[in-house]
């Protein structure tokens, strides 16, 4: 009974929405259960936020009253979890003065801030790896810093500057990428046909 | 062990030259601006053109995916989007899937500057809001398949039956174009779920996520706006200076700096890598 419930219902499952999901781009009548599915699946991903919340809200708790390392953290995410469900729920919900100034004031501003961050860190890390070590080296310095200046407007006024920029962006990157991307395709097809056929069972 | 202190020293010496420069030639533009000029990079064209070969009427899936981290390099470009779009007399239906916090930033960042513009256009006839939808991928799939069984009320929470703008359109089928303003999660889902529906679909990307981008253009994405520069290219083209222009010089004052940091880095490297030999 165990091994059908751990075992056998979830690889009917999984394997009942491969075949749907593909059905669905070959036969027209399998678009009505595709849809069905693909709403049933908006739904659990909403409860699979609320699932979240309490897992979350577990997992710190842990945290603070085993006093594990960086305890105190769990304190901050908390306070604001609970600041921030207090506030949403105030009519109108999440429309109340406290909800957008909190989200305007705390969340968009730390966003923006860690964003704002990575140019300080990617510059210095440019400055420290950028350097003409090899041959090889020297072609990726080149190409780096080709690419890089063509994203000052500045560069389209150096002749064959952005030209270059672009060349190398959709010739040999994109060329490159596109290996990539088919490639993990075609290995997103051999997983699936996996699960389908039961050699994989990821949910074990 | 004295030589690593030394090494180390000698690099947060050259941190801090590098960043303290870095701060004051993003502040110097923004004081000051310096009007370099912008010349218009041929994708953002293409934008741009897709935009105005749409007959007035036509319909627009307008998806915004902009969170946080994101806005100070995609807010120029959906305003500037938007803003055209509005001018156009188009029918515009905005759709918040994929990124949790594009509603709410789209609330309270572009709705204020579209309602200072005086662009916005009667709600409800011209145009709509729709809310956010749980699912990531899976959901955008579900409202692209169909958008009523998906989604049954507005931002306001108005059934969207009651809605003149979303008369006839049921799927992603009925749009003539779809917008994308996000970083590569939305792209991809959109590249998968989208694209395959036929609809043109333009998008801006971060100007870091482009590599990423360019396999897919011309054929599944018709033009890529490149980051903020691309959206201050598109606002010199539509005409409404805003965010992207004043932040364009900035870009000029701290790319050419980093630049010239990485070259004169090499230069003194190659000068003690030949020191040393000498030695």
């Amino acid at each position: 009974m165990t091994s059908i419930i751990r075992d056998q219902i979830p690889w009917f499952i999984a394997g009942a929405s491969i075949i749907i999901m593909f059905g669905d781009y070959i036969l027209d009548p399998m678009a009505v259960i595709a849809t069905a599915l693909r709403n049933w699946a908006v739904i659990v991903a909403a409860f699979a936020m609320g699932l979240a919340m309490v897992s979350m809200t577990i997992f710190h708790f842990r945290a603070i009253s085993q006093r594990q390392s960086g305890w105190y953290y769990s304190i901050c995410t908390l306070a604001g979890m609970l600041a921030m469900i207090i506030v949403a729920f105030m009519p109108p919900m999440t429309g109340s003065a406290q909800f957008n100034w909190l989200y305007k004031w705390v969340n968009t501003v730390s966003g923006q801030t860690t964003y704002a961050a990575l140019a300080f860190w990617i510059s210095a890390a440019a400055y420290r790896t950028l350097r003409v070590r090899s041959f090889e080296a020297t072609l990726m310095v080149v190409a780096a810093m080709i690419c890089m200046f063509a994203n000052a407007p500045l560069s389209a006024l150096l002749g064959p500057w952005k030209p270059a920029a672009s060349w190398f962006l959709a010739v040999p990157s994109t060329g490159a990428y596109r290996g990539i991307v088919i490639t993990s395709a075609c290995g997103m097809i051999a997983l699936g046909l996996r699960v389908l056929l039961g050699r994989l069972r990821p949910w074990e | 062990m004295g030589v690593a202190k030394e090494q180390k020293r000698r690099g947060n010496r050259d941190k801090i030259v590098l960043w303290g420069v870095l701060i004051i030639l993003t502040i110097i533009p923004i004081i000051r601006p310096l009007g370099l000029p912008i010349p218009i990079d041929p994708m953002t064209q293409e934008f741009y053109n897709i935009i105005e070969d749409l007959p007035p009427g036509g319909k627009v899936w307008l998806g915004n995916a902009v969170g946080s981290g994101i806005i100070a390099e995609q807010l120029p470009g959906i305003l500037g989007c938007a803003t055209r779009l509005f001018e156009k007399d188009l029918k515009i239906v905005i759709f918040n899937i994929i990124d949790i916090e594009a509603e709410t930033i789209f609330a309270q960042r572009s709705m204020p500057e579209l309602e200072n513009r005086g662009v916005l256009k009667e709600y409800g006839k011209d145009w709509a809001w729709l809310p956010y939808v749980p699912g990531v991928e899976t959901a955008l799939a579900a409202v692209a398949a169909d958008i009523r069984a998906t989604i049954t009320v507005d931002h306001y929470g108005t059934p969207i039956d009651q809605l003149e703008v979303m008369e006839g359109i049921n799927s992603v089928n009925d749009f003539d174009l779809v917008i994308l303003f996000g970083h590569t999660t939305p792209f991809f889902a959109y590249i998968r779920q989208i694209v395959p529906s036929g609809v043109p679909f333009i998008t801006q990307g971060l100007t870091m996520d482009l590599p990423l981008m360019m396999p897919y253009y011309p054929i599944q994405a018709k033009a890529i706006m490149k980051g903020l520069n691309g959206a201050a290219e598109y606002e010199s083209l539509i005409g409404w200076p805003g965010l992207a222009i004043s932040a364009s010089d900035v870009l000029n004052t701290t790319h050419s700096w980093v630049f010239i940091a990485v070259i004169g880095g090499n230069i003194f490297y190659l000068y003690n890598t030949y020191v040393r030999r000498e030695e």
